[in-house]
């Protein structure tokens, strides 16, 4: 994927990312200009100057089509004539035809259905509204238009489909089942996931690269880890997160227990749910729903907030004394105050400390008085603990 | 009771309203769309003189319609050459100066309901995959119901109440071009107080009838007419 758009005062984003990257997020703080860099990247800034490739191969030259607003989006394939791409755009606001009911939502849409489209029965089970199919829109609550936009979205079977925020009224744990049925989805459709969100952890856990945008420019582009380790080593941000890999374990009977395992380099880890490291993983899943469960995935990945990591200099992982479940050896690598705005005396009261362990980072945030009581510096071995996630 | 030529009348100006309301909700809905998503530094100017009929008095509106009208103009000299009758003092005379008269009561509606109606959903149309004109007759115009609505009924009631431009471009022709508001004034002028009592009554109960009915779509989306004057 590659595109190049420039609006007046507002944005001049550049960005190259590999074509293997399904699933794609931007982050940004809030006026970054995230929802106008999609908007042009959809058509609908008449102003913007956008030139984008959707499905660029990798270390080619970029090849581009000016889009026109309101037109369906072109892109050019380097070694081919142009082609049509459909590109899909569900905003925050749902924007559900209010003149038809759900049912009527999804037949319109189900209208100029593509070649990637889902049938309905299997994108409203994904998106938990089979219950909704005969409300009024008038009668849906934010959280159920938003997964109706959505269901409509995959009815339509858009090429690359872009989310604008499009599940911020969903609480936590439903986002993060349909986030699972959409990755997998899309990556089974092939379809391109671009999503904006502020939720750093959804980023993070379900995107395969990261586009982070300020004041109207890409400030960062690449794999999620990488771009994560940009944003926090420039010291902005607050609660860093980190993204931890590894080998999911199957569960058996000597661990009759709701919760999954992941193996990090000989640590097991406890989580309430992992996330597969790479979305294509079931393309060749015949299942229509896309909802089957693969065994045959075998790497996952965890978010863990700066502020859920705590230090321990005591470097026996075990510590059965302990209520909390995650310990994992990790190197003291840097210390620094977060350049936030607001009192010095705030600034001092915290740190964060970045850890390593192999090649993984993982963060935490601690008060100077343990800096101080603990005497941590770099190159000190510390195991770093934090709750199941 | 009412005669034979007040009944005339009635079927006349009803067949008057409803083509004149027909052809403009046609050629003025396309037209207000347009409008609504055009920026042009000409705007207001070219929404001035669409809006003209508002303010002008009808008489001056009649007059110069008269003129164009007549078989001595290019429009009135086309018009005889190609169906054989003069322009003025005809029933499509009536429906062509109704509709210009009424104009502005339809198209003010239709312009505030597509103004104000969120252009996210016609790029979530386009993004579905909807051209533009299945777009419009898909999406617009039914989210815009209510405007059409009022439009309709504005237009229709105006029409109704026609008299300055009727009586300069059509005359009292019975069965031809007299409509209720001239019946009206002749019953008036020849002193026939009960007939003229009869078409005033009904008048004021079908125009109190159908301004209810418009006001009660514009509570639920038709903006923007209720402050037009005539």
């Amino acid at each position: 994927m590659e595109f190049n758009v420039s609006l007046v005062n507002r944005i001049s984003a550049k960005a190259a990312l590999p074509s293997s990257m399904q699933v794609v997020g931007i982050t940004g703080p809030s006026g970054a200009g995230k929802s106008s860099l999609l908007r042009a990247l959809a058509g609908f800034e008449q102003e913007a100057s956008v030139s984008v490739n959707w499905f660029a191969e990798d270390a080619k030259p970029i090849a581009s089509a000016t889009v026109n607003a309101h037109s369906v989006t072109k892109a050019i394939n380097v070694n081919s004539a142009p082609i049509r791409v459909r590109v899909g755009l569900v905003f925050q606001q749902p924007m559900l035809f209010p003149h038809v009911n759900v049912k009527g939502n999804l037949a319109l849409a189900e209208r100029h259905a593509g070649s990637k489209a889902l049938k309905v029965e299997h994108a409203i089970a994904g998106c938990e509204c089979e219950h909704l199919l005969h409300k009024s829109i008038d009668s849906l609550s934010g959280g159920e238009a938003q997964r109706v936009a959505l269901a409509r979205a995959l009815v339509n079977g858009p090429d690359v489909l872009m989310l604008d925020e499009s599940l911020s009224a969903l609480d936590a744990a439903l986002r993060s089942k349909i986030l699972r049925f959409l990755v997998k989805t899309c990556g089974r459709l092939n379809i391109k996931l671009i999503m904006v969100s502020h939720d750093v952890q959804d980023l993070a856990l379900f995107c395969d690269g990261l586009i982070s945008v300020v004041d109207g420019e890409v400030e960062a582009t690449g794999s999620v880890a990488y771009v994560m380790a940009k944003i926090a080593s420039q010291g902005s941000v607050e609660n860093p997160c980190a993204i931890l890999e590894g080998e999911i374990i199957k569960n058996s009977d000597d661990f009759p227990h709701p919760f999954t395992r992941l193996n990090v380099s000989g640590n097991i880890l406890y989580a309430k749910a992992t996330v597969q490291c790479d979305s294509k993983l079931n393309t060749n899943n015949k299942d229509e729903q896309g909802l089957s469960t693969d065994q045959h995935q075998q790497r996952g990945k965890i978010a863990v907030f700066a502020s859920e990591v705590s230090i321990d200099t005591n470097t026996k992982v075990n510590v059965p004394s302990s209520s909390i479940l995650n310990a994992l050896p990790c190197e003291v690598v840097e210390i620094y105050h977060p350049e936030i705005p607001q009192s010095e005396n705030q600034q001092l009261q915290t740190a964060i400390v970045r850890l390593t362990h192999g090649n993984q980072v993982l963060y935490a945030r601690v008060s100077t008085l343990s800096i101080e009581r603990l005497k941590l510096e770099p190159g000190l071995s510390v195991v770093a603990r934090f709750k199941l996630q | 009771m009412l005669e034979h030529s007040a009944f005339a009348a009635v079927g006349l100006t009803l067949k008057l309203a409803f083509l004149t309301s027909v052809l403009l909700m046609v050629l003025v809905t396309p037209l207000a769309w347009k409008l609504a998503n055009w920026q042009h530094k000409l705007k207001p100017v070219f929404m001035s003189v669409l809006a003209l009929p508002l303010v002008l008095p009808p008489t001056v509106l009649g007059f110069y319609l008269l003129v164009a009208f007549s078989p001595q103009s290019p429009v009135g000299e086309g018009w005889q050459w190609l169906t054989g009758h003069q322009l003025a003092f005809s029933f499509e005379g009536l429906v062509i100066g109704s509709f210009i008269y009424s104009l502005p009561f339809a198209l003010q509606p239709l312009y505030s309901g597509f103004t104000q109606l969120d252009k996210r959903y016609v790029e979530v149309a386009h993004s579905l995959g909807f051209g533009k004109i299945e777009a419009f007759f898909s999406i617009i115009l039914p989210l815009c119901k209510a405007p059409l609505i009022v439009a309709f009924g504005l237009s229709f009631a105006h029409t109704i109440g026609e008299f300055g431009v009727v009586l300069m471009i059509g005359g009292n022709i019975p069965g031809e071009t007299q409509v209720l508001s001239i019946a009206l004034y002749e019953h008036v002028e020849a002193l026939e107080y009960g007939q003229a009592h009869a078409l005033s009554l009904g008048l004021l109960l079908f125009s109190f009838l159908l301004l209810t009915l418009l006001y009660r779509f514009n509570g639920k989306g038709g903006q923007g007419w209720s402050s037009m004057s005539r």
